[in-house]
C-alpha cells in the first residue's frame, strides 16, 4: 500500500490517496499487454497505457484521506495519478485516465 | 566615433537580455496559460451529471416492472454515482464555476439538496410508491442540469474564447518580441558593419599613415645612407640609437648596426674586435665628448693616415648627435696645396715663400749672434745661354740635376730652396758664421767645377755666389735676403764664378744707385739733361766737319754728370729710349743753328734698336727740327749688332735709304770689329782713343791706324780719329789717312750757347789743315 497527497480538480484542497501501484498489481496477476481499458461503474471508460503506471506511479486508491471510499464518493477503487508529482500531468489528457468508481479492468 | 557605437552597442544588448527574460517570462506564462486551457472538461461533467441522472431515472422506472434484487442495487448503485457526481460538481473546479453565476449555484444546490433529500428514500426503493416518489423528485432536475450543462458549455466556449485571446494576445507579444529580437539583431548586425567598417576605416587610414611613414622612414634612410658624413646618435643612457652606412663603414663595422639600439659596452666590443687601436681610442674619446655635452669639433688621426672630422652636438635629452667626415683626402689635398705653395714643382726644393718663412723663424729663433743664420744665394752665370743653345727641357734638366747634386751636399745645418729662374739659396743655421757659410760655398764651386751629365751632353755650370750673414742689426727676412742679393750681384759684377760676402758697402752703393735711379727718373722728367758738343775737324780740308753730341746730366745734388755714369743705368731700368729721343730731338734742332755743311753726331744706344722705334724717334726728330737727313750722323757701337742682328740690319739700312749717317763709334775695342764692318756700309769709323793715345808711342799702333784706314777707304768710309790730344797724335792720324779729328786739342765739350762762337772760331782754326 503507498499514499501520496496531491491537488486534484475535483477537491479544493490537497488530498492524500493510499492504494496499491497499478504497476505492482499488474504484475502480481501476471498481465502483459500494452493498454488498460479501465470501466467505471457508470460506464465511462478510460485507456491508459500501461507504461503510464510504472513511470508515473500511478495507484488503485482504495483510501481517501485515510477513509475507504463509497460509491457516492468515487469509490470504491479510483485510479489516480500523483498528479502534484509532474507538472505534464496536470491537463486534461491524465485527469480523463484517472477514473473514479472503477468496475472492471481490461489488458489488453 | 568607437565610443558611440560601444554604447548602442550596449545598450542593444540590454534591451536583448531584457527581451530574452521577458521572452522566457511569457513562454512561462504561456505554459500556464495552455495548462489552463487544459483544465478540467466542465461540459463533460456536467453533461455526465444528466445522464447519470437519466440512468437513475430509467433504473428506478425499471424497478416498477421488475422488483429483482438486481434491478434494486442498480438503482442503489445508480444513485450512488450520482451522488458521487454531485459531489464532484459540488467541488473543486466546477464549484468555482457555479460560484460564477449566483442563479446557477442556487439552482445546482437546489438539484444538490433534493438528490440528497431521495437518499432515504433509496433503502425502500423496491416499492413502487416510493419509486414513483423518487421519480416525481428528480424528474425536474434534468432540466436543471441541461440548463446548468448549457451554461458549463457557454461558459466553456467563453473560456477558450479568452484563452484563445490570451494565446493570441501572447501570440502577438511573442511576435512583437519576436520582432523585437530580430530588429535587435538587425541592428546589432548593422551596428557590427558599421564597426567593421569603423575598423576598416581605421584599418585603411593606419595602413595608409604606416606606408606614408614607411616612405618616409624610406626616405629618411635613404637620406641618412647617402650622406657623404657618417651620422651616429646616442642617447642619455649612451646608446647607440640611430646610425648611417656610412658611420658603420667608418669604424669598421657591420652596416645593419644602425637597424636596432646597441649599448655602448656592446659598441666598444664590436670596434675593438675591428683591431684597430685608433678607432678604439676615437671611440673612447667620443664617449668623453658626449658626456661633456658641449657642441665640439675635433680632428682625430687613425693609425692607418685616415683623418676624420667630428663635429658634436648634445641633445635635450642628454644625448647626443654626431657627424663624422672623412677629410682625408681633403687634408691630402690641403697639404698638396701646401706643399705646392711653399716648393718648386720642378725640382721639389721649397720655394722662394718657404725660404723667406725659414729665414724668419732661423733670425727670430737665434740665439747666439756668432752662430745666427746665413744665406748662400747662387745663381748660374751661363744658363740664359745654354737655354738658347740647348732647348728649354734641356735648361730644366739642368736645374734638376744641379739641385740635386747641390742637395746631396749640403750638411745637416743646411737647407736649400729654388727662388726662381737659376737663382737658388741656401739657409745655414747653427754654425759660426761667416766662416762656415764661405766654407759651404767653397765647397759649393768646387762640387759645381764637375761638370753635370744632362742625357750624356757634359755641361759645365759656372755660378755666382752671394754670401749675407745675420748679426745683430738684422732683425728680418727681407733685409738678410737683399744682403745676399747684393752680394751676388757684386759676384757678379766682379768677374761671376766667384763668391762674394756681403758688406755694408755694397748696400751703400746699392743704395746709391737706387737713389740715382731715382734722381734720373725725375731728371727726365724735369729735363735736367744738357747736351755738349765736341766738334769734329775735318784735318784734310780744315774746318768743322761735325759735331758730337754728348749728353750731359745736370743733377741738383751731384753736379754734372757724364754719360758714362747714368748710360748704363739708364738702359737697366728702361729709360734709355726717352732720353736717347730727346738727344736726337735737340741735336737736331741745335744743329739747324749750325752752318749748314756742319753734321750732328749722336750715339745711339744699342737698346734704342731693340726696345724702341729708333725710326720713328730720327724721322720725328728730323720734321720737328727740319734738319736734312744727311746732317744727322748716328754712331753706334758693334754691340748694337751682337743680339737681333737681322732686325738692326734692316733698320740701318733703312735709316741710311732716308739720307741719314750711319758711324762705326768705338772702333777696334769690341769682338769683331772687322766682321761688322762687312755686314753693313758705315759712312764713317771712329777709331777708338786708345788706338790714339799710343800712336805717337807706339809703332804698331800706328800701323794699325793706317791699316784701318786702308780698309775704311777701300770700303768707302772714312775714319775719325778720336780723342786728340796733342799735334803730334794728330800728324800720325793724319799721315795714317783719318778724314777726321776729334780731341782736347781742337775743343772740349761745350754746352750750344758756347759752342756756336767756337764753331766760328774753329772754322778758321789752321791746325786743323794740313
Amino acid at each position: 500500500m503507498v499514499s501520496f497527497e496531491t491537488m486534484t480538480p475535483w477537491y479544493t484542497d490537497k488530498v492524500k490517496f493510499e492504494g496499491i501501484p497499478m504497476a505492482k498489481l499488474l504484475a502480481s496477476v501476471g498481465a502483459s499487454g500494452d493498454r488498460l481499458r479501465v470501466t467505471a461503474l457508470n460506464d465511462y471508460t478510460s485507456e491508459i497505457p500501461v507504461e503510464d503506471f510504472e513511470k508515473y506511479g500511478v495507484i488503485l486508491a482504495l483510501k481517501r484521506n485515510g477513509q475507504y471510499m463509497p460509491v457516492s464518493d468515487k469509490g470504491p477503487l479510483f485510479i489516480v495519478y500523483p498528479f502534484d508529482a509532474r507538472p505534464e500531468l496536470k491537463s486534461q489528457k491524465f485527469y480523463s485516465r484517472s477514473a473514479w468508481q472503477v468496475a472492471r479492468m481490461e489488458v489488453k | 566615433m568607437l565610443k558611440t557605437v560601444k554604447i548602442v552597442f550596449s545598450s542593444i544588448i540590454c534591451f536583448f537580455v531584457c527581451g530574452a527574460l521577458y521572452f522566457t517570462s511569457l513562454i512561462t506564462e504561456r505554459q500556464a496559460a495552455l495548462e489552463e486551457a487544459a483544465r478540467y472538461n466542465l461540459q463533460w461533467s456536467s453533461s455526465q451529471a444528466v445522464i447519470e441522472l437519466v440512468r437513475l431515472e430509467k433504473a428506478l422506472a425499471v424497478t416498477q416492472v421488475d422488483k429483482t434484487p438486481a434491478a434494486l442495487d442498480e438503482v442503489r448503485l445508480r444513485y450512488d454515482i450520482l451522488i458521487n457526481r454531485m459531489s464532484l460538481l459540488g467541488g473543486g473546479e466546477f464549484l468555482k464555476f457555479l460560484k460564477q453565476d449566483p442563479e446557477l449555484l442556487e439552482t445546482f444546490r437546489d438539484a444538490e439538496s433534493k438528490i440528497q433529500g431521495i437518499a432515504k428514500l433509496m433503502p425502500n426503493v423496491g416499492d413502487p410508491t416510493i419509486a414513483r416518489q423518487a421519480l416525481a423528485t428528480i424528474e425536474p432536475l434534468s432540466r436543471q442540469f441541461l440548463g446548468i450543462s448549457a451554461q458549463a458549455n457557454k461558459y466553456g466556449g467563453e473560456q477558450v474564447a479568452l484563452d484563445q485571446a490570451l494565446l493570441m494576445r501572447q501570440h502577438w507579444q511573442f511576435s512583437a518580441m519576436v520582432a523585437g529580437l530580430i530588429v535587435c539583431g538587425i541592428m546589432l548586425m548593422m551596428l557590427l558593419n558599421w564597426h567593421n567598417r569603423l575598423l576598416g576605416f581605421t584599418h585603411t587610414r593606419l595602413e595608409a599613415a604606416t606606408e606614408k611613414l614607411a616612405a618616409s622612414r624610406q626616405q629618411l634612410d635613404a637620406a641618412l645612407n647617402n650622406m657623404s658624413q657618417g651620422l651616429s646618435v646616442f642617447d642619455g643612457d649612451g646608446n647607440l640609437v640611430l646610425a648611417n652606412r656610412k658611420f658603420a663603414r667608418m669604424f669598421g663595422l657591420n652596416e645593419e648596426i644602425g637597424d636596432q639600439s646597441l649599448s655602448f659596452e656592446e659598441l666598444s666590443r664590436q670596434v675593438e674586435s675591428v683591431g684597430d687601436v685608433s678607432l678604439v681610442d676615437i671611440l673612447h674619446r667620443h664617449s668623453q665628448r658626449i658626456a661633456r655635452q658641449q657642441p665640439d669639433y675635433a680632428y682625430e688621426s687613425l693609425d692607418d693616415g685616415r683623418v676624420f672630422s667630428i663635429t658634436h652636438r648634445p641633445m635635450e635629452n642628454g644625448g647626443s648627435l654626431a657627424t663624422f667626415l672623412d677629410v682625408t683626402a681633403r687634408r691630402r689635398t690641403e697639404a698638396r696645396i701646401e706643399y705646392m705653395a711653399t716648393h718648386d714643382t720642378l725640382t721639389g726644393l721649397p720655394n722662394r715663400t718657404q725660404f723667406r718663412t725659414d729665414t724668419e723663424a732661423a733670425i727670430g729663433s737665434r740665439c747666439d749672434n756668432e752662430k745666427g743664420p746665413a744665406i748662400i744665394m747662387l745663381d748660374i752665370d751661363n744658363f740664359k745661354t745654354i737655354n738658347d743653345t740647348m732647348g728649354l727641357p734641356m735648361g730644366d734638366a739642368l736645374l734638376c740635376a744641379l739641385s740635386a747634386r747641390v742637395k746631396s751636399c749640403l750638411p745637416k745645418n743646411s737647407s736649400g730652396a729654388r727662388l726662381g729662374g737659376d737663382e737658388f739659396a741656401i739657409l745655414q743655421t747653427g754654425a759660426p758664421q761667416p766662416a762656415s757659410a764661405v766654407a759651404l760655398a767653397k765647397d759649393l764651386m768646387a762640387l759645381l767645377a764637375e761638370p753635370l751629365d744632362l742625357d750624356g751632353v757634359q755641361v759645365k755650370v759656372r755660378a755666382s755666389i752671394g754670401i749675407a750673414t745675420a748679426n745683430g742689426k738684422i732683425t728680418n727676412a727681407d733685409e738678410l735676403l737683399m744682403n745676399a742679393d747684393l752680394a751676388l750681384n757684386r759676384a757678379k759684377t766682379e768677374g761671376r764664378a766667384t763668391y762674394r760676402l756681403f758688406d755694408p758697402e755694397m748696400a751703400k752703393s746699392a743704395n746709391l744707385r737706387r737713389q740715382m735711379e731715382v734722381d734720373l727718373r725725375e731728371a727726365i722728367v724735369a729735363d735736367r739733361f744738357e747736351l755738349h758738343y765736341q766738334p769734329i775737324m775735318n784735318i784734310r780740308q780744315g774746318g768743322v766737319a761735325a759735331c758730337e753730341a754728348l749728353l750731359r746730366w745736370n743733377d741738383p745734388k751731384r753736379g754734372m754728370i757724364p754719360p758714362m755714369e747714368f748710360i748704363p743705368l739708364a738702359e737697366e731700368i728702361g729709360v734709355i729710349g726717352e732720353i736717347g729721343e730727346m738727344v736726337l730731338r735737340k741735336a737736331c734742332i741745335e744743329a739747324m743753328a749750325w752752318s749748314s755743311d756742319i753734321k750732328v753726331s749722336v750715339n745711339v744706344s744699342p737698346l734704342q734698336f731693340h726696345s724702341r722705334d729708333l725710326m720713328a724717334d730720327v724721322a720725328g726728330a728730323l720734321a720737328a727740327s727740319g734738319l736734312s737727313p744727311h746732317r744727322l750722323d748716328l754712331e753706334i757701337t758693334e754691340s748694337v749688332l751682337l743680339a737681333h742682328t737681322e732686325d738692326v740690319l734692316e733698320t740701318l739700312h733703312r735709316l741710311r735709304a732716308m739720307g741719314v749717317r750711319i758711324s762705326m763709334d768705338d772702333f777696334g775695342t769690341g769682338y769683331s770689329s772687322l766682321n761688322y764692318l762687312r755686314r753693313f756700309p758705315f759712312d764713317k769709323i771712329k777709331i777708338d782713343k786708345s788706338f790714339v793715345r799710343d800712336v805717337d808711342s807706339s809703332e804698331d799702333a800706328t800701323v794699325i791706324v793706317r791699316a784701318v784706314t786702308s780698309i775704311a777707304g777701300s770700303l768707302g768710309m772714312i775714319t775719325t780719329a778720336e780723342g786728340i790730344e796733342t799735334l803730334e797724335q794728330l800728324e800720325r792720324v793724319r799721315a795714317g789717312g783719318c778724314a777726321e779729328a776729334q780731341g782736347y786739342l781742337f775743343c772740349r765739350p761745350l754746352p750750344a750757347a758756347k759752342l756756336r762762337p767756337m764753331l766760328d772760331e774753329l772754322a778758321v782754326d789752321a791746325r786743323a789743315v794740313a
